[in-house]
């Protein structure tokens, strides 16, 4: 009887392993949880800038506000408050050309090594973006006609905007990899596209440590001549020998091709 | 103990018996040869030609008249007259069969023409996949005829019958249409997957054949969305909105696509002689083209045409609510369609044509 309970424990134990195994062999893999993440942090999240009274419509009217402060307003402060206005709208941008493709992708290593920066650095920042949004929808009374509060107001909510810039930077980083790695796509996934887009996240994290500076909109260039439209020159890149060769050059060399400017300025294909 | 030996000596002898069937029909599965293919071959075209309404026109091989279906005198003159939501019944599927049969009529030699001695293990394995399709197709053959007869009946018969009636029974008959176009063309896929096991695509000798099988391979582009989608509900009944405006513009951009393809097609003269790097180049680009197709196939699915228009009565707005990646796809299919798709067609005809 006793060896009977054993020998059917160990069984039972056997079955669950071989059960926990076979259902990790076999469940489906897919990129569809993180697809479907970014696509509704475009659509409904904080990345649609289209959405009345959404949270981009909101915190831009307020940043307009913060700007219109005039002399209230440090240097350095009114450069931070810039920075994060274009680099919100890139933000936007940006998502909106990764939420196309991201959707046609495999499942490998690239996709399993850079998830959890895409699902967290977005959940995150649209976790600050939120609490952004509600402490300017709070205080909204305050800032009306006020431009010393308005202008004061910085003090509390950058600490909001550094968290956004620093996990969609993040998140942009791992969609990047995960484009570069698994859109199955030959013509949108090539090494143009990889280069456009890693040397955009350069930027964007240039970005959050010179803050207090005036930066030249750089990732906006960028965005605006590759990012937008029907992606002309990306999905025409395995064509274009002429822009091939530049693209290796800048690969080879980074900062020191002669072409490096031409890519920057968005006028490589030029 | 004893009931322990009893029940042993009743289940270990079944589970033999069943290791021993799953064992004997999972090799019996791998062993199509040349011989039983070609007596499958025979079947299929002796149970096509005993259809005086499916007539096969050999000197118009490589076209959309290859196959010629007939639907009966009234169905036919509305066919004929291009009349809306009839005259799919050629311009689609029996355009898309004619080019899936002739690209089968023409190559199959390559696949039947081998000895044991010149099969490897891949292009044995590729054997039972055509196989099969042909099997599959054979058994299609009944339904289909049974559809189309009722089709001439009806039209025959109820000639008097409301329009929306007879669009119904139209409807119902091309779903069944559907089904044995798709069945046609996996056999032409499947030949394709075969003759590339041959390895005789890497022979710079055989240009036409490379061109031949990359044409086959992107005829799916227009059967998946003019047969398996639109073409299984009457879609220009649907209502009429922005969303309908930019399909309608994908579809006519994709018929004349189509005139492009058949004519692509329908080349079979003046190749170019080309080297084995450019016959790889060739083959390379084909290679990231398809995968293109993958996508663009992937995303037809993924918005479903036939969800948005008969349960969203094509309001794309109100469809997001419940597909949310419905404007990815279509954009996607808009790309592919307007710019990845005429360029492809473009670049293969300067690669191979002389």
């Amino acid at each position: 009887m006793k060896k009977g309970i054993i020998i059917t424990v160990v069984l039972v134990v056997i079955a669950i392993i071989l059960a926990i195994v076979f259902v990790n062999l076999f469940k489906e893999r897919d990129t569809t949880e993180m697809s479907n993440r970014v696509v509704s942090t475009v659509q409904d999240g904080y990345l649609n800038d289209e959405k009345e009274e959404g949270e981009f419509e909101t915190i831009n009217s307020y940043l307009d506000k913060v700007l219109a402060t005039g002399d209230e307003l440090t240097t350095a402060y009114r450069n931070e408050v810039q920075n994060f206005k274009t680099t919100y709208l890139n933000y936007t941008v940006i998502a909106e050309f990764y939420s196309k493709q991201i959707i046609f992708t495999e499942y490998n290593d690239a996709y399993r090594n850079n998830k959890s920066d895409v699902m967290n650095g977005l959940n995150n920042a649209q976790n600050r973006v939120n609490s952004m949004v509600n402490y300017i929808n709070t205080n909204s009374s305050t800032f009306e006609g006020n431009a010393y509060w308005t202008a004061r107001s910085w003090d509390d909510v950058r600490d909001y905007v550094v968290d956004i810039i620093d996990q969609t930077n993040r998140a942009f980083r791992g969609l990047q990899n995960i484009y570069s790695g698994c859109v199955t796509s030959q013509v949108a996934n090539n090494d143009f596209a990889t280069l456009v887009l890693s040397t955009i996240n350069t930027e964007l994290a240039n970005v959050l440590e010179h803050m207090s500076e005036s930066v030249n909109d750089t990732v906006g260039t960028m965005v605006n001549a590759y990012l937008t439209g029907t992606y002309q020159d990306i999905m025409t890149y395995i064509y274009d020998s002429t822009l091939q060769e530049k693209v290796k050059d800048i690969m080879e060399k980074n900062q020191e091709s002669t072409y490096y400017s031409a890519l920057l300025n968005g006028t490589i294909c030029d | 103990m004893e009931k322990t030996k009893k029940s042993l000596k009743i289940v270990l002898p079944i589970v033999l018996i069943l290791i021993s069937l799953v064992s004997i029909i999972s090799f019996a599965g791998c062993n199509t040869d040349v011989g039983t293919l070609s007596e499958n071959i025979e079947r299929m075209n002796q149970s096509l030609g005993a259809y005086s309404f499916i007539q096969k026109n050999n000197g118009k091989l490589n076209t959309r008249d290859y196959y010629s279906l007939s639907y009966g005198a009234v169905v036919n003159e509305l066919v004929e007259s291009e009349e809306e939501n009839y005259d799919e019944l050629y311009k689609y599927y029996n355009s898309i069969f004619s080019l899936a049969m002739s690209y089968f009529d023409e190559n199959i030699s390559v696949v039947t023409g081998l000895s044991d001695e010149e099969m490897n293990d891949e292009t044995r394995n590729s054997l039972n996949g055509l196989n099969q399709a042909i099997v599959d197709f054979v058994d299609e053959l009944n339904p289909f005829v049974s559809a189309r007869n009722q089709l001439v009946t009806y039209f025959n018969d109820y000639s008097t019958a409301t329009e929306v009636a007879k669009l119904s029974e139209l409807r119902s008959f091309k779903r069944e249409y559907a089904t044995f176009v798709d069945k046609a063309v996996q056999i032409s896929l499947n030949l394709s997957t075969a003759v590339q096991a041959t390895g005789d695509l890497d022979n710079v000798e055989n240009v036409e054949l490379v061109k031949n099988s990359i044409c086959n391979k992107m005829l799916t582009i227009y059967h998946k969305l003019f047969v398996m989608n639109i073409g299984t509900f009457n879609w220009a009944e649907s209502p009429e909105t922005p969303l309908k405006t930019r399909v309608n513009a994908i579809i006519s951009n994709l018929e004349t696509s189509f005139n492009s393809y058949i004519s692509l097609f329908q080349t079979n003269s003046g190749f170019k002689e080309l080297t084995i790097e450019e016959l790889n180049a060739v083959e390379i680009e084909a290679e990231k083209f398809l995968t293109e197709v993958d996508d663009y196939l992937a995303a037809i699915d993924g918005l479903d045409l036939h969800d948005l228009a008969i349960n969203n009565y094509n309001d794309l707005d109100e469809y997001l609510n419940e597909n949310a990646n419905a404007e990815i796809y279509l954009l996607k299919i808009e790309q592919f369609v307007n710019e990845t798709l005429p360029t492809y067609i473009a670049r293969l005809d300067n690669s191979v044509l002389a």
